[in-house]
């Protein structure tokens, strides 16, 4: 019965249900950010700053937090909005607590900052301990529309009296071609000052400049011999990992710097790295790295800040001289579409070439030759040996992937027949750090100067190869896959890099259980010395050879043994550096 | 940072703003209640006429009925309309001289004895004959003591009509003019046919009983007692004290679960929703039974029955044993919760219900608090879905020395293309996991309800007969609780984070002193948490009775369900003592499925004929019942927000070499945890709340029962002497299976991660920190960089058990006379509880585990991951007295003794971290079965069915109380990292008493005041004291702040009364029923604490629902309910007993919230 009632009680249940309102509930979301209210967008001016100036203000305004630099263990810096790190701009200082080795700014001056009529009035300052101001500087610029960089250096006060700091650099940002990067050189070269005599003599590293690979050849006509205060043009070369090195007219190689405490304190005499007070290591310092496809660099020399030994005790003294800095001029791409390889002859009495699905990977070589790199689009790749008739000896499949680097290896095995063999190669001088459990990212160290190693045996007639280093010196843990047993062909897949530094590696006949076995006599000892691919380079300006050269080295053992095998098929370790 | 404000003023106004909304959107809802009473009100009052309710003074003298009604429409503004042929008829002269009454006596004085009725429509009265010609009415009696009979069902033989007798008997039917046949059929008697033609209005009917025996050989299933009046008959038979609900009462307080039926019987209380204490004793002392077999817990942590597995709608009736008799287990200590489901009814039946509504705090179409991906499908079972697979399980086996290995899999990835796979395999597994940590709104749906029931019984072979009863249930519903209170008060202040960056030492203020008894805020916090529970269950019973001696009965029962909750605390700490704020944001994501299988198997044989044959009676079950929790995540983390910012230590890479740098941040952030001393090999255990838990329980329950009873003649009467044995078996398995988050101080880079995500924790477990980091520039050739990776070992929680309890007994029955009744014998009970913690390949912390020369861990081995727990088979006894002074009254007096075991999970040796109750949940294989002497005394009446009046006292001895410890092992003001107390099942030294009486009355008010026809109250009242001796180590907590503490406590989690009220009124004619219930609980003790506090007491809250059905048309009827009208705060305080939740003067309140109205309605549809 559909009475009155109840249709009143529907309708108040009704009225009950719409009435009711709803609730409006806000999520409670924690508002952890620093405020990004500032429009930080980048105009196209940049200030390098290589002087360490450590705080600026814009149109008046501070930037920076302006706290003064503090000694003894804590060093803390709030942060500014527009430096959220630790609102300083430079750091000018060194000393053993400025772990980071700091020195300086590359910054984007944002859009927002220029005034109406387009310029801004920059002060930059440098604090001393107490807060007063020990170094002043005031600089007006324009802004830009095309990319324009203002170098902060020593240059001008040292060369030129100091009435400016800055030196304007226009830049470049537009692409180079695909699979390379653009690189000029700076000099900004200057007289730097001189430590007493007693500490040995500065060497004079000013003047024009040459920019030149590892080994000391030059790199292109167009880097050769930049006069001071000028920047060579840019110049196009396939990605890769170098060691660039610039050289005075005298051919004297000029230091890197790096926040590296061994790496930054020189020897006076020779700039090269300094082991003790009287001790110079004759090794000299210049970053090795990946310059990335697309990548646009300038290497600046102007006078940085070093450290030398004052006494026997280990206390240091800061000294300047001219050095080499890596600025990358764009943000530096991610490569996601190439790849590298090379291929190495290993077989004795055959000339090989490589191909990567069917290109070709360098020219016909001969035994112990290796062919320069190529790059390819990484993809599944079919790489093939041919002999000098073109007929395939082998082949292997592999899915190649970006910013990896390979070598092929052609070798004989036991039968004689050629074979293809491929290693993966590290040149990133990344290490990772034994222990870590769930959280690997901080599980690594990362070096701009290694001297690292692999080991490969490609000699069907060792079946087991050990290696040991000076005078049969054990190399890392007993069982370490990268330096025990290694046969033939197989390749080590586990931490096969050893970084370390000899004075000569040994080959070893071992078996399983057996290591390292006994010293195999007929195959020869390397030495540091054998690293250093031009000795002309240090001998040709009267300088002690160092015991090593740095580098990313792969060593195989290649060749035949036996009474039969004529001499050039001998077997012998031989060394394939792998960056430039 | 000299850059921003900490309080934005928009924001402020827009809280206002929403400040303002909520009071005007709670009181428009005062308002809405309102308007449903008054309505309500006004519906069962207008149709009387204003009116006639008028009070007037009237002189009549031999005036004929015209005359009167004239001169009475006269002295009222009422208009009397009548037919003049048809009051014409009549010779009746009134003569009448009245003062004072109201127009509707006089008019019924005029229209007495005269076949004459009047109808009201607003203020016109209509007076007509009546028309009874259509409509036979009639009661039905019991042959035997004249009592009246609910429950009957009648029927029109060759239509299709039936209706069943009401609680007094009667009952009313519509008839064809021409006469007919009804059949009254109830369950017990003779059937039995009736003639009647047009002249018959009102009969009488008196049924025989089938035979004296017949009721008792009924087995349950088959037993209707699915009323109220048929309840309490039941319980006036009974040799036992006991109480119960009704399916009639469970749908008018619209119960949907089991647990809130319950909260209707008297001495019942509630926690949680899930757990229920009777007469103040706890879930241990009370077991469940459904149709008489034990039903599993799938608790991994609590001894509770699932109750609330069990959909209300299903059931028939729920009795609560509050004494014992031997033929029932006698480890319960305080009660048996007997559940029946529906009984197979004696005519078709099909009904189905479907109702919708929404909880106050969320409101229609609103919002309530969950999570991203919180999907769980309509019946739960995508919950399963974020089970661990296999492939991430098996990391674990593949690489046995843990995460290490993997990381080192990473770094290896570039040189071979099988390693390559490998760690895109293992990095895509550990990507795969839900990257959500916090809570977010979601919009809920309304809130549903579905039932349908069958049921009907069929002619088996020969004369058997087969019942049929199918139920299946569903509801989903949604609550949300919004800006809830959640204070932790303490002697203490400081910060403890377990992170060195957010500290500040713990400090006792100096103004707290023995003499200035006061506590500071330590923590505060708002609380935001919603659930969403969807339930269903299907119901399957089929019963075959070969002839009245044999009869089999099967029941299946399935219930599933799942359930998430989502809960967000937003606050900080009070009194840092340290330049800034630390806030502090709490969330915990829960998923639940669960569910029960029950298969149940019955038989009841009678051998012979005859009053005195033997009857078997057998019952054999199995269950199984499991309860999952996948990927429960839980995440607190405090934000410290110095004035000048803060630093906090960072990796940096230079050339070479890591250095930890001073960095500079403007929060500085920890992920709290902390450590549990006195445990374990070291003394110490590492307690992590923060992290994604996997839990599962499966448990197998076995249960074989036999009972078989010899009558024989004694006394001048039938005795009874019984025997049986009872097999339990329970089977169970726990995995679990913790990982930790990134930011974990417990993890390589602790609280590192939480500044590269800058406190967002949705981020902190996405791909930016979990599996391999996407490479920035690096190198030719570089290494990939592991990030975070979970852990596939095992927790060390891992266990397996098994439960076996074997009894028998023996016991008698006797009647020596008409007016005694003696029940009483002894049970044996024997207890085997052992357990078996899973030692291999668990998850130990690196950093306290030893790595042998070979890379692999030396584990740290458990004290003793066996526990076993035995006892002989020990005497239970029990006595029942029952003196029946009159035909419907009782006294009863009762002494038993009984045990409670300790639970499985209770002995079994681990240490588990429970983020909830924020302490180490640990075992304790030295339990031992508490033992517990009740006495019962009960006088009770029935009035009249459906009538009673009960006074009951109890008292109850308890020795070797199993209680729940809170414990804490503290450095004091030492400590630099968070302690986390235990909490641990002990036998309490002291004895333990708990006394108090219990009050009930179930009246139909009419039968005190006409007026009130319709109207019926039912209350009930426990009041009861309990008292223990405080152990001294925690009466030397409680003194070392309050040196006047009391010695003594009350019991743990019992309340000093409980008291329920419902109110019903119910008028046939417009299809109305409604009712209000009131329920309220005193104060119980739910903490102790040992640190200091006081202990934590909850305080008592006035429940307020009101129920009604209101029949729209001849099968549907709208039925709704507003549940939780007072909406009151619920609250639990730091205080001292009886003193009105006070301590010292002080009000602490640790937590308060508001649990929100719940507001349904729906209709129904009885297709027969």
């Amino acid at each position: 019965m559909l009475n009155r009632n109840s249709i009143r009680l529907v309708f108040v249940a009704l009225s009950l249900a719409l009435l009711a309102c709803k609730k409006d509930k806000l999520d409670n979301i924690q508002v952890n950010l620093i405020p990004k209210d500032i429009d930080l967008t980048p105009s196209a001016v940049r200030i390098i700053d290589l002087y360490g100036l450590n705080h600026v203000k814009a149109n008046g305004d501070s930037l920076t937090n302006f706290s003064p630099p503090v000694t003894g263990e804590v060093f803390r810096f709030p942060a500014t909005a527009y430096f959220p790190g630790d609102g300083r701009f430079g750091n000018h200082w060194w000393s053993e607590n400025n772990i980071d080795g700091k020195v300086g700014a590359i910054w984007n001056i944002p859009k927002k900052l220029f005034k109406q009529d387009g310029s801004i009035d920059l002060e930059f300052y440098n604090l001393k301990l107490n807060g007063s101001i020990d170094e002043f500087a005031a600089y007006s610029i324009k802004n830009s529309d095309g990319p324009k960089d203002h170098y902060v250096s020593p240059f001008h006060t040292y060369a030129y009296g100091g009435n400016s700091y800055f030196v304007e650099v226009p830049r470049e940002t537009s692409a180079p071609k695909e699979g390379h990067f653009k690189i000029r050189l700076l000099n900004l070269s200057a007289p730097v000052s001189t430590p007493a005599a007693a500490y040995g003599q500065l060497e004079d590293l000013t003047g024009p400049m040459t920019l030149t690979y590892a080994d000391g050849s030059v790199v292109d006509a167009k880097t050769n011999t930049v006069p001071i205060g000028k920047a060579s043009a840019y110049v196009e070369i396939p990605y890769g990992t170098y060691q660039f090195k610039a050289l005075t007219q005298a051919n004297k190689i000029v230091p890197g710097t790096s926040g590296n405490m061994n790496y930054r304190t020189i020897d006076p005499g020779t700039s090269s790295i300094a082991i003790s007070r009287f001790e110079p290591s004759d090794v000299i310092y210049s970053s090795i790295q990946t310059f990335q496809p697309g990548g646009i660099y300038t290497i600046v020399i102007t006078p940085m800040s070093f450290e030398y030994f004052r006494n026997e005790l280990g206390y240091k003294y800061m000294l300047k001289q001219n050095a080499i800095t890596v600025i990358a001029d764009v943000d530096e791409p991610i490569n996601t579409s190439l790849y590298r390889v090379q291929g190495f002859n290993a077989a004795p009495d055959k000339k090989i070439r490589f191909f990567a699905n069917g290109k070709d990977i360098g020219s016909l070589i001969s035994f112990n030759q290796s062919t320069p790199y190529s790059s390819f689009a990484s993809s599944e790749q079919t790489f093939e040996i041919k002999d000098e008739n073109g007929s395939v000896l082998d082949k292997l499949t592999y899915i190649a992937r970006p910013n990896e680097n390979y070598t092929l290896w052609s070798y004989p095995d036991p039968k004689g027949q050629i074979k293809i063999g491929l290693t993966v190669n590290n040149l990133s001088a990344l290490m990772p750090i034994t222990g870590i459990e769930a959280d690997g990212t901080y599980g690594y160290t990362k070096n701009s100067f290694p001297t690292d190693f692999r080991f490969i045996n490609l000699c069907p007639d060792v079946p087991y190869l050990s290696i040991t280093a000076d005078d049969g010196q054990p190399v890392g843990q007993k069982g370490n896959k990268a330096v025990y047993n290694l046969e033939p062909g197989s390749f080590t897949t586990t931490a096969p890099y050893i970084r370390a530094i000899f004075k000569q590696l040994m080959a070893y006949r071992s078996a399983p259980g057996v290591i390292p076995g006994t010293w195999a006599e007929d195959i020869p000892v390397i030495k540091g010395q054998d690293l250093i691919a031009n000795k002309d380079l240090y001998q040709r300006v009267g300088k002690v050879l160092p015991p090593y050269e740095t580098g990313i080295y792969t060593i195989a053992l290649i060749g035949r043994t036996g009474p039969n095998v004529p001499d050039a098929q001998k077997a012998r370790l031989i060394i394939l550096k792998h960056n430039k | 940072m000299q850059k921003g404000s900490k309080t934005n003023p928009l924001k402020r106004k827009i809280y206002i703003y929403r400040k303002q909304l909520f009071f005007w959107m709670k009181f428009s809802l005062v308002v809405l209640y309102l308007k449903v009473f008054l309505i309500s009100v006004l519906y069962a009052e207008n149709s009387k006429g204003q009116s006639l309710d008028m009070k007037l003074n009237i002189e009549l003298s031999n005036s004929s009925i015209k005359e009167s009604l004239n001169m009475l429409s006269k002295k009222t503004d009422v208009s009397i309309s009548y037919r003049d042929d048809v009051i014409g008829g009549y010779t009746k002269k009134v003569s009448l001289s009245i003062q004072n009454k109201t127009a509707r006596q006089v008019l019924n004085q005029i229209l007495d004895r005269t076949d004459l009725v009047y109808h009201e429509t607003g203020t016109y009265v209509f007076v007509t004959k009546k028309n009874q010609q259509n409509t036979l009415s009639g009661v039905v009696y019991d042959a035997n003591d004249r009592s009246t009979l609910p429950g009957v069902s009648i029927r029109l033989k060759g239509y299709n009509t039936s209706v069943i007798s009401d609680r007094d008997g009667r009952f009313q039917i519509q008839i064809p003019q021409g006469g007919g046949t009804l059949t009254f059929q109830y369950l017990g008697y003779l059937k039995q046919e009736v003639k009647f033609d047009r002249s018959n209005t009102a009969i009488q009917i008196f049924l025989k009983k089938t035979s004296t025996e017949l009721s008792e050989v009924i087995v349950n299933t088959r037993k209707r007692v699915a009323t109220e009046a048929a309840l309490l008959e039941e319980r006036r038979l009974s040799s036992t004290v006991q109480d119960g609900i009704s399916a009639e009462l469970i749908e008018r307080t619209a119960s949907i679960t089991t647990t809130q039926a319950l909260q209707r019987v008297t001495g019942v209380t509630v926690t949680d929703d899930k757990y229920v204490a009777v007469r103040g004793l706890g879930e241990r002392s009370v077991i469940g039974q459904l149709n008489g077999v034990r039903l599993a817990s799938s608790n991994p942590d609590r001894s509770a029955i699932p109750l609330d597995l069990v959909p209300a709608s299903l059931l028939d009736n729920i009795t609560v044993y509050k004494t014992a008799t031997p033929d029932k287990p006698a480890d319960a200590a305080s009660a048996i919760i007997e559940l029946k489901t529906k009984s197979i009814p004696d005519t078709i039946t099909l009904e189905f219900i479907a109702q919708t509504g929404f909880n106050s705090n969320i409101g229609f179409g609103g919002k309530y608090n969950s999570f991203k991906n919180n999907d769980m499908g309509i019946g739960g079972q995508r919950i399963n879905k974020k089970n661990l697979q296999d492939d991430f399980l098996a990391l674990s086996q593949q690489y046995p020395n843990g995460l290490g290995s993997i990381q080192k899999l990473i770094t290896d990835r570039n040189y071979s293309p099988e390693a390559w796979q490998e760690v895109e395999r293992i990095n895509g597994i550990m990507q795969r996991f839900d990257p959500i940590m916090t809570t977010q709104y979601d919009n809920a749906r309304p809130n549903q309800i579905y039932s349908l029931t069958f049921g009907n019984n069929y002619k088996g072979f020969g004369n058997g007969k087969i019942g049929v009863i199918l139920g299946g249930n569903y509801y989903k519903r949604y609550t949300d609780i919004r800006e809830g209170a959640l204070t932790q008060y303490s002697v203490y202040q400081g910060v403890v984070t377990g992170n060195p960056d957010v500290y500040s030492h713990r400090n006792i203020p100096n103004f707290i002193t023995p003499n200035r008894l006061y506590m500071g805020r330590y923590q505060n916090y708002l609380e935001n948490t919603g659930t969403e529970t969807v339930n269903y269950g299907v119901l399957a019973g089929v019963a075959y009775r070969f002839n009245p001696r044999h009869e089999l009965a099967f029941q299946y029962m399935g219930s599933w369900g799942g359930e998430n909750k989502a809960v967000n605390m937003n606050g900080g700490y009070e009194y840092t003592g340290l330049p800034g704020t630390v806030n502090s944001y709490i969330y915990s994501l829960q998923q639940a499925y669960r569910t029960l299988d029950i298969f149940n198997f019955q038989g009841e044989h009678k051998f012979g004929a005859g009053e005195f044959a033997p009857r078997l009676s057998y019952n054999g079950a199995t269950s199984t019942s499991g309860q999952n929790e996948p990927d429960y995540r839980f995440a607190g983390l405090a934000v410290y927000t110095p004035d000048a910012g803060g630093y906090y230590k960072r990796p940096y890479f230079y050339d070479g070499t890591t250095v930890m740098a001073d960095t500079y941040s403007e929060h500085l952030y920890a992920l709290t945890s902390g450590y549990v001393n006195g445990y374990g090999t070291y003394g110490i255990i590492q307690a992590e709340p923060n992290g994604r838990r996997w839990r599962d329980l499966k448990e197998k329950n076995y249960n074989y029962k036999a009972d078989l009873s010899f009558p024989f003649q004694l006394f001048d009467g039938k005795q009874e002497f019984k025997t049986g044995v009872n097999y339990l078996f329970r089977d169970r398995t726990f995995n679990e299976n913790h990982m930790f988050i990134p930011g974990s101080n417990f993890v390589g880079n602790k609280s590192i991660p939480l500044y590269d995500v800058q406190g967002d924790l949705d981020r902190l477990v996405g791909p930016e920190i979990i599996g391999i980091k996407p490479r920035t520039v690096q190198g030719e050739g570089a290494m990939p960089i592991g990030g975070f990776l979970y852990n596939s070992q095992k927790s060390p929680n891992n266990y397996k058990g098994y439960y076996e309890t074997n009894a028998f007994y023996g016991m008698l029955d006797l009647h020596p006379s008409d007016k005694w009744r003696i029940t009483g014998g002894v049970r044996f009970e024997m207890t085997n509880i052992g357990s078996r913690v899973d030692t291999a390949n668990v998850f130990l912390d690196p950093g306290l585990t030893a790595t042998s020369q070979d890379g692999k861990k030396i584990p740290m081995l458990l004290i003793e991951p066996n526990s076993l727990y035995r006892t002989g088979y020990k005497p239970f006894y029990s006595v029942n007295l029952t003196y029946h002074p009159k035909e419907k009254m009782n006294v009863r007096l009762a002494y038993n003794s009984t045990l409670a075991r300790p639970e499985l999970r209770e002995i079994t040796n681990v240490f588990e971290f429970d983020a909830f109750q924020m302490g180490l949940v640990i075992g304790n294989p030295d339990l031992k079965n508490q033992y517990t002497q009740n006495l019962d005394f009960r006088w009770e009446w029935f009035p009249n069915t459906g009538e009673v009046l009960a006074v009951s006292a109890f008292g109850k001895q308890i020795e070797s109380q199993l209680i729940r410890v809170f414990n804490l092992k503290t450095d004091g003001l030492a400590a630099t990292y968070p302690e986390f107390p235990t909490i641990q099942y002990q036998n309490d030294q002291n004895m333990g008493y708990v006394w108090g009486m219990e009050f009930e009355l179930v009246k139909r008010l009419e039968t005190w005041w006409p007026m009130l026809s319709g109207f019926s109250l039912g209350s009930n009242l426990m009041v009861a004291q309990s008292n223990i001796r405080k152990s001294d180590e925690r009466y030397l907590a409680n003194k070392s702040l309050d040196r006047h503490t009391p010695k003594n406590s009350p019991l743990f989690e019992q309340a000093p009364y409980s008291a329920n009220v419902w109110f019903n009124y119910v008028n046939k004619k417009w299809g109305t029923d409604l009712t209000t219930t009131f329920n309220i609980v005193g104060e119980r003790l739910v903490q102790i604490n040992l640190t200091g506090e006081p202990d934590l007491y909850s305080r008592p809250v006035p429940m307020l629902d009101f129920v009604f059905t209101q029949k729209l048309y001849r099968r549907i009827n709208l039925k709704g309910f507003v549940k939780n009208i007072l909406d009151p705060a619920i609250k639990t305080v730091y205080a001292n007993p009886g003193t009105g939740g006070l301590w010292y003067g002080n009000s602490y309140i640790n937590r308060s919230y508001r649990r929100g109205m719940e507001v349904v309605f729906g209709l129904t549809y009885n297709l027969f």
